[in-house]
């Protein structure tokens, strides 16, 4: 029994079914306590090949943030419909179906884009982060709180990508948003920015070995966040005295 | 929890007797508390889930059957009651979960309260039914599977459409993209000349020095051919593919040449390509009859320090797509297929 299941069923010293997780805290967990990137550690993939400059990394963050959303909405509107033997093969088919209008698009459209992001657009269909969240929220719960949960794991997914190709470029290459204009339009192209010349850089954090490295770091830096929180809201409760 | 015999159903039923008049006044109460007895049976918290979440009423199953379950509850939960006020001491020592709180009167009064109202348990047992399957509660395993596949079937359609629409819809302008992307390559390694009141026309080349599937664009000028723009490929870098495009003028010398595609290492080997400085511009203007290699292995040309395998794979296979088009009969070429 799914406890955020409207259902009559009362189990005593379990939570109270009619008290759901509030809206905000179903979309703030994905972006920080439960975030793909940084705590569930899914979708590394794409996550790491792609994250070589923030310009790639964000227009791969936006893509998959657009068919996480459309998924989950999509799955859950029509959960009812759905028999639970047959499920896995309708998600995988939506999915793909997603992934593909949107590919077709940002081919269409973004041409730039889509050269930069190559393999890893069509690739968003095995990306366990979609297929996570319509098995784990879309299946269950109705179209509002899914679209949250999507929104924010989405997001939280998009900018860790964001912050892991800055790091990379900055490192690697003396550079930020390198190519914005001509991947996301004339708009974006105020953005790029040269912040030391390339004889000095970091070359390790272009390659394949950097992005294990600044994600490791940026994995510590939440964990060492999270600690530091649990140990204060620990020590608030003891008695100084009795402290060692 | 399915298999649950009716004998224990019964007793479910009779510990649970007190907990549908906990509420005391609402008598639909009935209907859910015997159920979440069964629940708490369960040997587990999944198993009940199981039961209680499978789409096509669990929950109905476990009242003991498909056949109107919810009205022979109404009156096993009325028999229940029966039982309840019979020997009252009995059903005050069962461990339920509210009964210490309820007395005789009150039971008595949600008993009426059923039988005055049996379709209102019913009524809300199945509409409980219907949001938990698709189906409703009188399946049959044949129906479940012709429902699935047709779902699976009706949404694949579907799917499939959508997916015909966008490409529909989409196709047109890759297209253009596509031509505008060549055009642009093309009008920027050829002279201006050579461009003029030109007709492009594309071929395929297939040699083992340029390698397969390469593509030749001639501008024919009356005939004449007035310039070349080939693709060609090398497997003398750090990764491939590593494909290169140049133009050629009439006499069959390199104009401008640029990277098509590269994955060479990042920051070492795209240090040739045009963002990075003008490497490439050395080659301008050589024929056939320099000796293209770079000068530590005895060539002409220079090479990048940090990217030597790159420069060399430039060089040399530039050299190579130069004497394969020099080997070349334009004629003999099969056009490109359009996409």
């Amino acid at each position: 029994m799914n406890i955020h299941d409207d259902s009559m069923i009362t189990v005593e010293g379990t939570k109270d079914p009619s008290r759901k997780t509030p809206l905000l805290k179903v979309f703030l967990r994905g972006l920080w306590s439960e975030n793909p990137g940084l705590c569930q550690l899914l979708g590394m993939c794409p996550l790491l090949a792609v994250s070589t400059s923030a310009v790639s990394a964000l227009g791969l963050g936006l893509a998959t943030l657009l068919v996480v959303c459309l998924s989950s909405l999509i799955i859950s509107i029509l959960r009812r419909f759905i028999l639970r033997e047959v499920r896995i093969p309708l998600y995988v088919v939506l999915i793909a179906t997603l992934v593909t209008v949107v590919r077709a698009y940002t081919e269409a459209y973004y041409p730039d884009l889509y050269s930069s992001l190559g393999i890893y657009l069509p690739l968003i269909v095995t990306n366990c982060i979609i297929m996570g969240r319509a098995e784990a929220v879309a299946g269950r719960e109705n179209p509002l709180r899914s679209l949250l949960d999507a929104a924010g794991t989405g997001l939280g997914f998009g900018l860790v990508l964001f912050v892991l190709g800055s790091i990379r470029e900055i490192l690697g290459a003396g550079t930020w948003m390198a190519g914005a204009g001509t991947v996301l339009g004339s708009w974006a192209s105020g953005l790029e920015t040269v912040l030391y010349p390339s004889d000095y850089t970091y070359l390790v954090a272009i390659l394949p070995p950097g992005g294990f490295f600044v994600l490791a770091l940026l994995i510590a830096m939440k964990n060492a966040h999270a600690i530091h929180a649990r140990n204060r809201r620990e020590n608030r409760f003891r008695i100084d005295s009795v402290r060692d | 929890m399915e298999g649950m015999n009716p004998e224990d159903q019964d007793k479910k039923l009779a510990g649970a007797d007190s907990a549908p008049v906990k509420a005391g006044t609402e008598a639909q109460a009935a209907a859910p508390a015997p159920l979440a007895d069964a629940a708490k049976a369960a040997p587990s918290a999944d198993d009940a889930k199981a039961g209680a979440d499978a789409p096509a009423g669990g929950a109905a199953k476990a009242q003991g059957g498909p056949a109107e379950p919810a009205k022979t509850q109404a009156q096993d939960g009325a028999k229940a009651m029966e039982m309840a006020k019979s020997n009252p001491e009995d059903a005050a020592n069962k461990p339920s979960k509210a009964g210490d709180r309820v007395s005789k009167k009150d039971a008595a009064q949600a008993k009426a309260k059923a039988r005055e109202t049996p379709a209102k348990p019913l009524k809300k047992e199945a509409k409980d039914d219907a949001s938990k399957g698709p189906l409703g509660r009188k399946e049959h395993p044949f129906l479940r599977a012709i429902y699935a596949g047709l779902s699976l079937a009706v949404i694949s359609a579907a799917c499939c459409l959508i997916v015909l629409k966008a490409d529909q819809a989409t196709s047109a302008v890759i297209e253009r993209n596509e031509s505008e992307e060549i055009a642009k390559t093309v009008s920027k390694l050829l002279p201006k000349e050579a461009m003029e009141n030109a007709k492009f026309q594309c071929h395929l080349v297939d040699d083992a020095r340029v390698g397969r599937k390469m593509r030749l664009y001639t501008s024919e000028k009356e005939g004449i051919i007035s310039g070349y723009v080939m693709t060609y490929s090398t497997n003398r870098g750090y990764a491939v593919p590593l494909v290169l495009i140049a133009g050629f003028t009439a006499d069959k010398k390199v104009y401008k040449a640029d990277i098509f595609i590269s994955h060479e290492t990042p920051g070492l080997g795209d240090k040739v390509d045009r963002n990075h400085g003008d490497f490439l511009d050395m080659m301008n203007g050589k024929g056939l009859e320099a000796n293209w290699d770079v000068k530590k292995f005895g060539g002409d040309f220079d090479y990048i320090t940090g990217s030597t395998v790159t420069s060399r794979a430039v060089v040399t296979a530039t050299g190579d797509a130069l004497s394969a088009l020099n080997d070349i009969n334009v004629q003999d070429l099969k056009p490109c297929r359009k996409r």
